[in-house]
């Protein structure tokens, strides 16, 4: 493509203003909706994995009235103060088809003014946990002391690198990925610390229900080849007031309205797809009609039928580059203004993807959408390349 | 020798019939040389001349363009040929409607380099002079207009400036005085016998009676048969 070409494409883009910025539209709006599906899309994949992999357990046992279901769980990390029956945590520890159960507790800080703010509080025994510390560990490699916390990606940490419980200062040791659920905004600590903060409390003046010292859940690791059913007939035969979930149910309830979720952003994909690739064939192909008469000219002045080719694929290029860029400008603008509100109000964990994702993302839907121009009027082009000059200028002189 | 046709043929189809629009026709023009075809409306002028250009393909016969038989030529070749070394002026005017007057006529010299149209300004044209046959032609001042503000003869006489500007072997041109008052036709065929007088060849399809006078030879174009003057029963001679 020389300057001669170039100038010639431009000038045809610039010459019917209306015609090549309404099908640059549609493709900005292609542009668009892929930007913003595969984004929203990847979030959504990636929070789901996140979370999988961060769940860890395959059972979780949970006090009846902590008013949880199987998407609270997952969604709010929120539990409510309601503790297991004494006795739970040994008895199923005991049974043949557990390999590892660890108890976890929560606790509230207040929003007040002895607290930096109202967060959960997730307390883990070190000794068994098998959750919460391969979180930390991919951040933090060193033993968590007493009185230090790790936070969740959404907890804001001030200067001194401190969070304030009940007017206690606790050093952050370090802060986690997100996970894309409440426990973004939940605080992590050993039993040890989460004594001391019950002890601040308490010389605050801050009362947990008398039952606190008990469990509010129990994560269990299964055996290979175990019965979740069974398990679950076990516990419930010896206790009542207790909820049991696994990692199916858990997110069996989350998969299928992400899937939805998907498939409805690709049918938008795919309409928008068609309906650009049509309007740009027909817009190209009447187009095309009108100007029969200066391809000919083109020809006459020396063109080659290769040269008449480029000036069409170079305008459909054109056409989808402009679309493409006013396209990605505007929907990186909203998704980037509103991920955070997207994230709070679609009910599925939601991961922004990494900045090398997002390009990749951004690189993929360039390559295609520059391309949809040139590939959906290859025809046409070659009608034009084809084009007899001597009879093109002869129809419109007869 | 610039041109060497010889047994030409173009033949279509109308109605399921098979008819030539050019027939057996022998042709040959040398530097410096005034051809006239005259003929009737449909007898094949223009036909023979798009064959001649290059812009159209012979059912049969060779043309031999400064020794290459376009024939043996690849679609680059020929389009470099038809930029550079043929001028051709069709019979109707057709300009790129978005692009002044001066770039339409500076497109094909944009076209062999490559360059930008705009590029081109006046100033770059003084090596091929076209500022002086823009003069000549009354045109001039009409160089920065857009083409719907011209008149068709105006077109007409801009088309044929368009032709000159790579300095062609030959020029060939389809009714180039069409459009024109006898006085502006008059200015056109001046023009063509004195660049046949500095070498070009020029080949002229025209219904003017004033254009006959102009060839050195002079051929009446009949039922797609090119005839020396005086063997046709067209009455134009």
């Amino acid at each position: 493509m020389n300057k001669t070409d170039v100038n010639l494409i431009v000038e045809n883009y610039l010459r019917n203003p209306f015609r090549s910025l309404g099908l640059s539209l549609l493709i900005a709006l292609l542009a668009s909706v892929l930007l913003v599906g595969g984004l929203l899309s990847l979030s959504l994949s990636k929070g789901l994995d996140r979370l999988s992999s961060r769940l860890g357990a395959d059972v979780i046992v949970f006090p009846q009235g902590s008013e949880v279901d199987d998407q609270t769980i997952l969604l709010q990390g929120d539990f409510k103060y309601a503790y297991l029956p004494q006795g739970s945590l040994e008895f199923i520890r005991g049974l043949d088809d557990v390999e590892v159960a660890t108890p976890q507790y929560f606790l509230t800080s207040l929003s007040s003014s002895c607290c930096d703010q109202k967060v959960w509080i997730v307390g883990f025994d070190p000794s068994s946990d098998f959750v919460i510390q391969p979180w930390i560990r991919e951040v933090f490699e060193d033993k968590l002391v007493k009185g230090t916390i790790v936070v969740g990606s959404e907890i804001s940490v001030g200067e001194k690198k401190t969070v304030k419980f009940f007017d206690r200062e606790y050093p952050v040791a370090a802060k986690l990925e997100p996970i894309g659920n409440g426990l973004d905004q939940a605080v992590f600590v050993d039993v040890a610390t989460l004594a001391d903060i019950r002890g601040a409390a308490k010389t605050k003046g801050v009362r947990f229900d008398s039952s606190s010292v008990g469990y509010s859940s129990i994560l269990i690791k299964l055996r290979p080849d175990s019965d979740t059913e069974r398990l679950s007939r076990e516990i419930y035969a010896h206790f009542d007031g207790l909820q049991i979930f696994s990692r199916k149910d858990l997110f069996s309830g989350l998969e299928k309205p992400a899937n939805v979720m998907q498939v409805v952003v690709w049918i938008v994909v795919a309409f928008f797809l068609v309906i650009a690739a049509a309007a740009i064939v027909i817009s190209f192909s009447l187009s095309t009609r009108e100007r029969k008469r200066e391809y000919a000219l083109l020809r006459i002045l020396g063109s080659t039928r290769r040269r008449l080719k480029i000036l069409v694929l170079g305008e459909a290029l054109l056409v989808s580059a402009v679309g493409t860029y006013i396209g990605l400008l505007f929907s990186s603008v909203f998704f980037f203004t509103f991920k955070i509100w997207l994230g709070e109000h679609i009910d599925i964990p939601f991961i922004v993807p990494e900045n090398a994702e997002i390009a990749a993302v951004y690189a993929v839907i360039i390559l295609l959408l520059h391309l949809i121009g040139p590939v959906v009027v290859y025809g046409v082009a070659n009608k034009v390349s084809e084009i007899d000059a001597y009879v093109a200028l002869r129809e419109v002189e007869h | 020798m610039i041109l060497n046709v010889s047994n030409l043929y173009k033949t279509y189809t109308r109605r399921g019939n098979e008819f030539n629009a050019v027939e057996d026709v022998e042709f040959f023009a040398w530097s410096g040389d005034f051809s006239v075809v005259i003929g009737e409306s449909g007898s094949g002028k223009s036909t023979l001349l798009s064959l001649l250009a290059g812009i159209n393909h012979p059912t049969k016969g060779t043309v031999i363009f400064n020794g290459f038989d376009f024939a043996n030529l690849s679609d680059a070749e020929i389009s470099a040929i038809r930029n550079d070394k043929i001028g051709y002026v069709p019979q109707e005017s057709v300009f790129l409607p978005h692009f002044t007057v001066l770039e339409n006529i500076l497109l094909p010299r944009a076209i062999r380099d490559g360059k930008k149209i705009e590029a081109y300004g006046l100033a770059d044209t003084t090596d091929i002079d076209i500022i002086s046959k823009l003069e000549t032609l009354g045109i001039a001042h009409l160089v920065n207009e857009m083409p719907a503000e011209l008149s068709g003869g105006e077109l007409k006489r801009a088309s044929i400036v368009r032709a000159l500007v790579n300095k062609p072997d030959i020029i060939i041109a389809d009714e180039p005085t069409s459009n024109l008052d006898e006085a502006n036709g008059k200015i056109v065929f001046d023009l063509l016998a004195d660049l046949a007088r500095s070498g070009t060849s020029v080949l002229v399809a025209t219904h003017d009676p004033h254009g006959f006078k102009y060839g050195d030879r002079v051929y009446t174009m009949h039922k797609g048969r090119l005839l020396p003057s005086g063997e046709s029963d067209y009455g134009g001679l």
